[in-house]
């Protein structure tokens, strides 16, 4: 190819092979790379934007995220161009700015950069010290640098779900953007719009699964199936082989008659499975799914049902980043409980109670439940977490509000302050049966709970106490 | 209607000969089965019981100690709405290694769905779902073809069981290893809601106590009801299970009788059921039932009358009562209708007073041994109040329901076109000739 471009420069850049072309046009310093340059986006600070030529999927996917979840503003905002005759593949849509066709047309990318850097001089550039509100705010410079008012999610074989937000999926470094957008959404700095719903599994959040049949008894895949035959003349109905002879005849096991002619005088009234591991005879399958990714074998109904959205950027976002303010809300810890304190603080916090109280008596209750390990295999972390949600909220419901609580991973320990011994013991046992009754039928399988109470005075250490208690088979 | 004082007058010079004559029915056949047979065999059964009181213990401590798997079978079409009500039921039983098989006969409601979902959540074991309807006896047989349990307990969807009663229905295969099914007990659920079902309830009560205790302590004890029946399952399975009804009930306990086994009634195995609440449904209950001793007692097990190596005297007697009973009583009271207006026709306003004062004395008399039976007596007392009624209802609406089935069951063959069982299998019936 002939290139009658201004070529500024050649520069090379330390620790890459690849010599990075310097192109100037109307002031604007380009760099013209292949996607095979490996070296840190963060080399590219004097550049007012990157020209890169595209040779394999692989390699682009791979510079363009390295460009976008790279620690500097300069560069995660650096104007990015693709040097190809071919439309924008959709996948690149939220991480590229446009396509220069030829290298002596630059105007353009010119134009564009302009736009890009009058946004980015509007925005405040600042850092939060908690990872949900940075990569958010992250994300709104980006989006409103580029004028992207919508975030779509796109089809793809190489993400967890299937669908990826690609500049989510580099902000977040792979991780799973669903939290965080909630959190985003939460706070009103977008809109969201239904785009389509997947299964993932309900341990691993991956949307790999491997769909089949399977006996609902022992979930084993090794199955046949059988017709049943109803024999009209004397009411006898049973599984087909049972009435097969050796040669093709069909006769009655029950009355020996032979049977000729199906509505006459037999029928098939269902199909019957049997599974050739454990023996089990049955009419409906259990589908179950497989997960490419934990290898764990689920049946379809705990699977993790997700909406994939389309998130519409808001006014508010707008503003936001004009003025650099504050989030309204902190953002949920993952697996955090709503109302419930950490371990940690509990502890502390009871102690704190100790000491205050002198020489009386400080209440705590501690429920717990089981078989939970059964309940979290069969359930899966997600619906579990909601689980402990529920529990928390049937136990909070019963405290004062003084009291704090704090879940674990099949227990919840709370406080009884300010109460009597009497109405703290009445506390736990009413909670507990109503948990046992709420929490077995919104489950539909066995859960029980027991609780104790514990009396706390003087120099004690809590925490002991309560790991001691953790410890007894039985309370 | 009759003067009092001239209606006592008349019978005071009456005198006993011609009050005999008259009533010659009464004395004949009703007070002598319903009263008299009824105290004697109470007595006997009451202390047969408490001499093999430690014999009814040993059985206990034997079901538990063997804890046999038992299946409990239940068949049915559109009983969906009863399935939740009746796995709870289980839930409770004392003797817990069941598994529970429902069918669900070609339902046209939301019946599989429930089924399923109940299957699918551990509550019944096995919900097998036929698409096309087979009837009552193929729902059954298709049950008994994957049951694996040693015993088999049949029951309706839309009965209720006391916490004991599995146990209670298993404990006659422990006490006598000759026992091959036991009936449970089943008393009226919905009494309260009509003076249909306040009669059925003391029709009930009264079937306990002499169609059931007494034939069963007599040894001719007949049908045991599908609503809730404990078979051995090892007999249903040599038998190849329930022929097509209606009443295999009654058909299978005579083929069980047959193969020389007892059959067994035990009043504790205590459940409720609901009955028609008007008595037109309960009309064409009846009917059917009626038409079916017509067509299984007469025609399909008639062989029980001959002298061959499987006669047994029980089972003649077994059948013999329960013909006579029920058809040549009926024939007779007619018999003795047309006596009555013939001989005494100008007499009528003062015979028809003095039945119904005679039963009901006698139905008194009964229903005070029933008192002395029956759970919670104190709930029954209410049904005392209603104990005049029952002239009129088995005096005379059963009995010309009956009539009617018989005649229409002799002379048409009409149980072969009884929409309760599908064409096809009541075709196929009428021409195997059973
Ligand atoms: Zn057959
Ligand atoms: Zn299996
Ligand atoms: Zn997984």
């Amino acid at each position: 190819m002939q290139l009658n471009t201004p070529i500024k420069s050649i520069t090379t850049l330390h620790g890459s092979r690849e010599r990075i072309l310097n192109i100037e046009s109307e002031g604007y310093v380009f760099a013209y790379i292949t996607d095979r340059f490996d070296g840190e986006a963060n080399a590219f600070e004097e550049y007012d934007g990157v020209i890169i030529l595209p040779t394999s999927p692989v390699l682009l996917k791979e510079v363009l995220h390295r460009f976008r979840s790279a620690n500097s503003w300069t560069a995660r905002l650096m104007p990015l161009f693709l040097h190809q005759q071919m439309e924008l593949e959709y996948m690149h849509r939220q991480l590229v700015d446009g396509i220069v066709h030829q290298l002596d047309e630059l105007y353009g990318a010119v134009s564009q950069i302009k736009i890009i850097k009058d946004h980015i001089s509007g925005s405040r550039l600042r850092t939060f010290p908690t990872y949900e509100k940075d990569t958010i705010y992250k994300l709104l410079v980006y989006l409103l640098s580029r004028e992207q008012k919508t975030l779509k999610a796109y089809i793809d074989r190489n993400s967890s779900t299937g669908y990826t937000y690609p500049i989510l999926e580099s902000l977040m470094n792979g991780k799973t953007p669903y939290r965080l957008m909630e959190f985003a959404v939460g706070e009103g700095l977008f809109t969201t719009q239904f785009q389509d719903s997947v299964y993932t599994c309900n341990s691993c959040e991956d949307g790999f699964l491997m769909y089949r049949e399977a006996c609902p008894k022992c979930h084993n895949t090794y199955l046949s199936s059988q017709d049943l035959i109803h024999h009209f003349a004397c009411a006898h109905i049973g599984p087909e082989r049972n009435f097969q002879r050796e040669n093709n005849d069909l006769i009655c096991p029950k009355c020996d008659k032979a049977l000729k002619h199906i509505g006459i005088d037999y029928d098939k009234p269902a199909v019957m499975h049997h599974c050739n591991t454990c023996h089990h005879e049955f009419q409906s399958f259990q589908i179950v799914a497989t997960c490419c990714s934990c290898h764990k074998t689920t049946a379809v109904e705990h699977l993790l049902k997700r909406e994939i959205l389309t998130y519409h950027l808001t006014d508010k976002a707008h503003t936001q980043v004009e003025a650099g303010s504050d989030f309204n809300h902190q953002p949920v810890q993952e697996n955090a409980i709503p109302g419930a304190v950490s371990e940690a603080a509990f502890y502390l916090n009871m102690q704190y109670e100790l000491m205050k109280s002198g020489k009386q008596k400080v209440l705590m209750g501690m429920i717990r439940w089981e078989p939970f390990d059964r309940i979290l295999e069969k359930i899966g972390r997600q619906e579990y977490h909601l689980l402990q949600v529920n529990i928390s909220d049937q136990v909070r419901s019963s405290l004062q509000s003084i009291d704090f609580l704090c879940v674990l991973d099949n227990c919840i320990l709370f406080s009884c302050l300010h109460t009597s011994t009497e109405l703290a013991y009445r506390v736990v046992e009413r909670t507990v049966f109503l948990l046992s009754h709420l929490m077995k039928d919104n489950l539909g399988q066995d859960i029980t709970f027991e609780g104790a109470c514990l009396q706390l005075q003087g120099q004690q250490d809590v925490k002991t106490i309560v790991l001691e208690k953790l410890k007894e088979a039985s309370w | 209607m009759v003067d009092p004082f001239e209606f006592i007058h008349y019978w005071q010079l009456a005198g006993w000969q011609k009050f005999v004559r008259v009533f010659w029915f009464f004395f004949l056949f009703e007070f002598t089965r319903y009263v008299l047979i009824d105290y004697l065999v109470l007595i006997f059964y009451y202390f047969k019981r408490k001499v093999n009181k430690s014999d009814w213990d040993d059985a206990r401590t034997a079901l538990h100690l063997e804890q046999p798997l038992v299946s409990v079978i239940v068949p049915g079409k559109n009983e969906g709405k009863h399935l939740f009500k009746l796995v709870k039921s289980l839930a409770e039983q004392t003797y817990q290694h069941l598994e529970l098989i429902v069918v669900d006969d070609g339902s046209d409601d939301q019946t599989a769905l429930i089924g399923r979902d109940l299957e699918r959540n551990g509550l019944i074991n096995l919900f097998l779902s036929n698409k096309v309807r087979g009837g009552k006896a193929s729902g059954a047989n298709a049950a008994l073809s994957y049951a694996k349990g040693k015993y088999i307990v049949h029951l309706d969807a839309d009965c209720s069981f006391d916490r004991t009663a599995v146990e209670e229905v298993l404990l006659p295969f422990y006490y006598d290893p000759k026992i091959g099914a036991v009936g449970g007990n089943l008393e009226v659920r919905n009494h309260q809601e009509s003076i249909a079902t306040t009669l059925q309830a003391i029709e009930y009560l009264k079937v306990i106590l002499t169609g059931r205790m007494v034939t069963s302590t007599l040894g001719i004890y007949r049908i045991i009801s599908g609503a809730f029946g404990a078979f051995r399952a090892d007999i249903l399975h040599r038998l190849g299970g329930w022929d097509i009804g209606p009443g295999l009930d009654g058909d299978i306990t005579v083929k069980i009788r047959k193969l020389g086994y007892r059959v067994y009634f035990q009043p504790s195995a205590h459940g409720l059921t609901s009955v028609p609440n008007t008595f037109q449904k309960l009309a064409k209950q009846r009917l059917r039932w009626d038409k079916s001793i017509i067509r299984f007692r007469v025609r399909k097990h008639k062989d029980i009358f001959y002298p061959n190596e499987q006669f047994r005297f029980s089972n003649f007697f077994s059948s013999l009562e329960n013909i006579g009973y029920n058809v040549i009583m009926n024939i007779k009271w007619f018999i003795y209708l047309v006596d009555i207006v013939v001989n005494f026709g100008g007499l009528i306003k003062f015979i028809l007073p003095m039945n119904i004062l005679l039963y009901t004395a006698a139905n008194f008399v009964q229903f005070s041994a029933i008192i002395l039976i029956v759970q919670k007596p104190e709930e029954k007392r209410r049904l005392m109040l209603y104990l005049p009624l029952m002239v009129f209802y088995t005096g005379y609406f059963l009995r010309i329901v009956r009539t009617m089935a018989h005649i229409k069951e002799l002379f048409f063959l009409a149980s072969y076109k009884d929409p309760w069982n599908p064409y096809k299998s009541s075709r196929m019936a009428k021409q195997l000739g059973i």
